[in-house]
């Protein structure tokens, strides 16, 4: 009797609490929307995929300037405006000398605590970036103050677009001590937890005009569904680089989503192995097979068609290329010697073209090559697909692949020379192992090159010479694609370049 | 009555089993169009005539993937609790039947295995090994053969003293036909009813490391990762994510019945039988 | 007499846990051979270097590549025993106090999980055994074999689907809140009540079927008190072991549901470390789970042994 009644309520209490649990729960989850009721803080958070390799706020070390960038936390001396054009930002002029550059500072920045930036601050945040960025342009150069409000670098070898070096966020401003960090930008630190989450606040002693939000907040999202979900249901307002799918979902939706693109340097290409496929024939016949306009349509919004590594309608964009061609690929790889084999492809004394192509799972790759590896097979080209987890220690080092994809941005610090030398210079990132003099030579003079209008024409030869030795493929680029929810506007969406996101103006309500 | 209602049921659902393998190894047949097939022009299109179940973001046709996924998850189960069965109750009948050192060691080595969840093992074997079927099916197997094994071995024991053994091996049988014509008839309806009953659990384990990339590799279709790769299309275009799964619930379903049924007709068989 | 008969039992049980250590470990040392490759240029490439000869060679010396197999092994027991799985590739740090600080979260959810299941499956199993062949026991079976063949990842999606994106019950990115439990927690225990649902029912039914129920139901015993003063009490052990082996299902489930609602839990850091190559961190996640699911299926077979006396003598 007594046991029965002891088991009764004791079942009943448990129910009762799991249901009180679940009621609190639901209370809890309607505080998540974020609500502009007047006398509530403006907040704006984004998402971001990759804010896991953000490990401190160095903006020095590996590329956690970048979360700061995006969250409008830090700062450069210059920044690239929406025509791909560099202008002085924290800076107020850059005068070069031969190798010696002089930059002068506007005379009204200062960090968050109100310390002002002066050209001994500066210098040092130059030099701490000139130590740790990799093979920085700075490294070894003398960094110092002049006076109050001027600095000289001074390079062994002259650096002919220091402006375009310092936008990079790795030069932010900022004053490190510790774990903690002072930037310029309109949000200042309040919380960070590395590889996890971000919160900053309104700097209310911001250098350039009101900031409207009173805070912002970054936090990691580990894939691109979880991370569309989150704000679909109100707990990201913005982020950049939905997925195709999303797009459209978001595009239906005006009246609750607002979504632009722009498109971007970010770029989508492939190499083809020099030393495993040596006849130019083939080359030629594999990248006359692959459709990128395939590519544009099957991540339609997402991806802008290109020819170079450059858009058309940028200074580095006029080079030419082969059409996509699919007989005339067939006609030259039957040139070759190769024959139709019973299975539909190509080869050669019972050896059939086998080509490997390498890639890893990240910005939609894996669909590339899914629709590259069934045009390959229209023109009789058999290809297996190898996945790694990091392309830069797997295949790229030991060049263990055919085709290996690649997707990264061409136009850093809006210059062509960092990603002409990874394609053409032999370093690691000339993964295909390719190699003309002629190109080598024009790499040459670009590194010195101060006129603009020259360092654009030897930067569509040297893409000329890669393409027309059949090296590497172009296959796409990508769009800056940023959604926001309702309500939330001015955020630097129509900015070509991916790290500027949140800024002083922008803004939210009601949604 | 009861009898008769077992009885029928266990026929209902191994006629749906055959059925499904029957559908499996004629995938190819059957398919509509060309699994991997790739079209940008007909992106998550919803179900029409030409293509029954839609299609999925790379355009390729669902129907034909399901069809294509049936046979690596229904072959690949059955083929793993085939060799595992076999392998599993190989090492416990010989354990059983000889005992000595060699039997102690196995049986503690099968005990540290047994001391993994089955899946855990399977999941980190997987993670270390990397993605691919061949992969999935290492890491499955060297997780789910040692049930096999004790359930063998155990009913080996029971067995060897009883009289017919005896009886066979005073009369000059040798040990291996002793096995083969003695012990293993009588603990193969025990294996088999285990075996049937592990389907479900190793093909959710195949659609548990295929959602986790663990499976299959692109781009063959399997259903967990056909659910993983659609996973963010649930708004969009549900069918790519509801068709895979209804297909992968069902077949489990199908097969954990007819587990449960086999055991159920075992069972009364042997009941009757010790009746007479 | 009881009590000492049962310190003997677990002295035994703990004795035949040695082997059983050394079998463990040594899978799990082990698996870092499976994978294929250099374990050298496999931590460089973790740890996002580019692996030239030279760090190769020196990553080589210091892993202590060299020595012979048994050796590394020796080795690495000494290290676990003391505590030392070892560091982490990616993240530099020991992979214990990873795998330690990351357990307690994924408790929670396991925990939950447990009782959420156990306040489902008591009542649905007994209802089940009791109007055995009624609607509610067919209904109950059905969905049980639903539970059963329904993958958890599956559940998962459905769930985030309706509960997140299209009613905004709950949050999609659940770091370890309160709010964030509940879904994981029925997905979890979804798959886990199918089981606990069959055994119960199976259990309760034998009991019912039993000489002594049918003895008293003879005498005249009211049915009800039949079913909770004989039946529960005696179908308390079967259910008990039914919960320690439930904890490998809790566990499997966890690595899953983790890494779909993003909780910073084991089965998280397990996924992450697979997909980042961090062996050491998927070695230490295989020892843990094997320990704990050891020791907890120990403790409830002690249990049983306790409240079931029947089976002392066996």
């Amino acid at each position: 009797m007594d046991t029965r009644k002891n088991m009764r309520t004791r079942i009943l209490a448990a129910v009762l609490a799991l249901c009180m649990a679940f009621a609190l729960c639901a209370c809890g989850s309607a505080a998540n929307t974020n609500s502009s009721a007047p006398g509530a803080e403006k907040i704006v958070r984004i998402g971001d995929l990759f804010a896991n390799t953000y490990t401190s706020l160095d903006p020095a070390k590996d590329s956690n300037g970048w979360w700061t960038a995006c969250l409008g936390i830090s700062e450069t001396l210059f920044r690239i405006n929406d025509d791909y054009s560099v202008t002085p930002w924290l800076a107020e002029s850059a005068e070069a000398d031969g190798s010696l550059w002089t930059i002068t500072l506007k005379d009204n920045v200062v960090f968050s605590d109100g310390t002002k930036l002066t050209a001994e601050k500066a210098a040092e945040s130059l030099q701490h970036a000139a130590e740790i960025v990799d093979s920085s342009p700075l490294a070894g150069a003398e960094i110092k103050a002049v006076d109050e409000k001027t600095l000289t670098v001074a390079a062994e070898t002259p650096i002919a677009t220091l402006p375009n070096i310092l936008t990079s966020p790795a030069y932010s401003m900022a004053i490190l001590d510790g774990d903690s960090a002072l930037f310029t930008g309109p949000f200042a630190v309040t919380e960070f937890d590395p590889g996890v989450s971000i919160k900053a606040v309104k700097n209310t002693n911001y250098w350039d005009g009101e900031v409207k939000l009173d805070g912002v907040e970054g936090k990691y999202v580990a894939d691109a569904d979880t991370l569309s979900m989150a704000f679909q249901n109100g707990e990201i307002d913005a982020y950049i680089g939905p997925t195709t799918n999303d797009l459209a979902l978001f595009q239906e939706a005006p009246e609750k989503y607002t979504v632009v693109s722009t498109p971007s340097s970010r770029l989508y290409y492939y190499y083809l192995n020099m030393e495993r496929l040596p006849e130019k024939n083939l080359r030629a016949a594999i990248n006359m097979a692959i459709n990128s306009d395939e590519i544009c349509a099957l991540l339609s919004g997402l991806v802008s068609p290109t020819i170079g590594a450059y858009g058309p309608d940028t200074v580095f964009g006029n080079v030419t290329k082969n059409p996509y061609d699919p007989e005339k690929a067939k006609q030259l790889i039957e040139g070759l010697g190769y024959t139709l084999d019973a299975d539909g492809y190509y080869a050669k004394d019972g050896q059939e073209i086998e080509l490997d192509i390498a890639y890893y799972a990240a910005r939609s790759i894996d669909k590339i090559v899914l629709l590259m590896q069934e045009q390959l097979k229209k023109v009789g080209i058999k290809a297996t697909l190898t996945v790694s987890e990091d392309p830069d220690g797997t295949y790229i080092t030991t060049h263990d692949f055919d085709i290996g994809m690649y997707c990264m941005i061409a136009n850093p610090s809006a210059d062509p020379y960092y990603f002409m030398d990874r394609i053409v210079g032999g370093g690691l990132y000339t993964a295909g192992g390719y190699h003309n003099d002629d190109a080598s030579a024009k790499l040459a003079e670009l590194s010195g090159e101060t006129d603009t209008a020259r360092r654009a024409e030897l930067a569509q030869q040297i893409q000329q010479d890669v393409i027309d030795d059949e090296a590497m493929g172009f296959l796409a680029l990508l769009n800056k694609t940023t959604c926001m929810r309702s309500g939330v506007s001015h955020c630097s969406e129509t900015n070509p370049v991916s790290y500027y996101f949140l800024n002083a103006n922008t803004d939210i309500s009601g949604g | 009555m009861k009898h008769t209602h077992s009885e029928r049921t266990f026929w209902i659902f191994l006629a749906l089993a055959v059925l499904l393998v029957l559908v499996s190894l004629f995938s190819d047949q059957i398919a509509p169009h060309d699994p991997n097939a790739a079209d940008v022009s007909r992106l998550r299109q919803p179900p029409s005539a030409e293509y029954p179940f839609g299609t999925d973001a790379m355009g390729r046709c669902v129907l034909s993937r399901v069809l294509c996924g049936a046979k690596t998850s229904i072959f690949c189960s059955l083929f793993l609790v085939l060799a595992t069965a076999v392998f599993g109750s190989a090492v416990g009948i010989a354990c059983g039947y000889y005992s000595g050192a060699l039997d102690r060691i196995i049986m503690r080595v099968i005990d540290g295995i047994m001391a993994f969840p089955q899946m855990v093992l399977a999941i980190a074997v997987a993670g270390m090994l990397g993605g691919g079927m061949v992969n999935a099916m290492l890491a499955l197997g060297f997780a789910s053969w040692t049930p096999y094994a004790r359930l063998a071995r155990s009913r080996v024991i029971a067995m060897k003293k009883e009289e017919f053994v005896l009886a066979a091996r005073i009369s000059g049988c040798s040990d291996s036909a002793i096995m083969r014509r003695y012990i293993f008839p009588n603990v193969f309806s025990t294996l088999l009813t285990y075996s049937t009953s592990q389907v479900g659990t190793i093909m959710l384990g195949f659609a548990g490391l295929s959602f986790l990339n663990l499976g299959v590799q692109l781009p063959n279709a399997e259903w967990g990762s056909m659910i993983n790769e659609a996973r963010g299309m649930l708004v969009t275009a549900p069918w790519t994510v509801l068709y895979p799964a209804l297909a992968l619930v069902l077949t489990v379903m199908v097969f954990n019945y007819l587990g449960d049924a086999l055991r159920d007709k075992l069972d009364v068989y042997r009941e009757s039988e010790a009746a007479e | 007499m009881k009590g000492s008969n049962l310190l003997k039992y677990i002295g035994k049980r703990l004795l035949r846990l040695i082997p059983i250590l050394l079998v463990v470990t040594f899978i799990a040392f082990s698996l870092m051979y499976l994978a294929s490759g250099d374990p050298a240029q496999k931590k460089l490439v973790a740890q996002g270097i580019v692996p030239t000869d030279e760090t190769l060679e020196q990553v080589r010396q210091e892993m202590g590549l060299y020595d012979p197999f048994l050796v590394r092994y020796g080795r690495w027991l000494w290290n676990f025993l003391r505590g030392d799985l070892g560091e982490s590739y990616a993240y530099s740090l020991p992979v214990s106090d990873l795998l330690w600080s990351a357990m307690g979260t994924t408790a929670k959810v396991a925990v939950s999980a447990l009782l959420l299941s156990l306040l489902l499956s008591l009542p649905l199993g007994i209802l089940s055994a009791v109007r055995q062949n009624s609607f509610w026991d067919i209904l109950v079976r059905f969905l049980t074999f639903l539970a059963n063949s329904i993958p958890s990842f599956l559940v998962a999606l459905l769930l985030i689907y309706v509960f997140c994106v299209r009613l905004y019950w709950f949050p999609v990115l659940a770091r370890d809140s309160l709010q964030g439990l509940v879904l994981p927690t029925i997905a979890l225990s979804l798959p886990v009540c199918g089981k606990f649902v069959k055994q119960i029912r199976a259990e309760v039914l034998e009991q019912l079927n039993s000489e002594y129920v049918i003895g008293a139901q003879a005498r005249g015993v009211h049915r009800r008190v039949i079913l909770t003063r004989d039946v529960l009490h005696n179908s308390m052990s079967a259910i008990l072991t039914v919960i320690g082996f439930s904890i490998g299902s809790l566990f499997t489930g966890s690595v899953v549901i983790e890494s779909i609602f993003q909780w910073p839990g084991v089965g998280k850091l397990v996924m992450d470390a697979i997909t980042a190559r961090d062996y050491p961190i998927i070695q230490g996640f295989v020892v843990y789970i094997a320990l704990i699911y050891v020791v907890i299926n120990l403790l409830t077979d002690i249990a049983y042994r306790f409240l079931d006396p029947r089976v002392t003598e066996s």
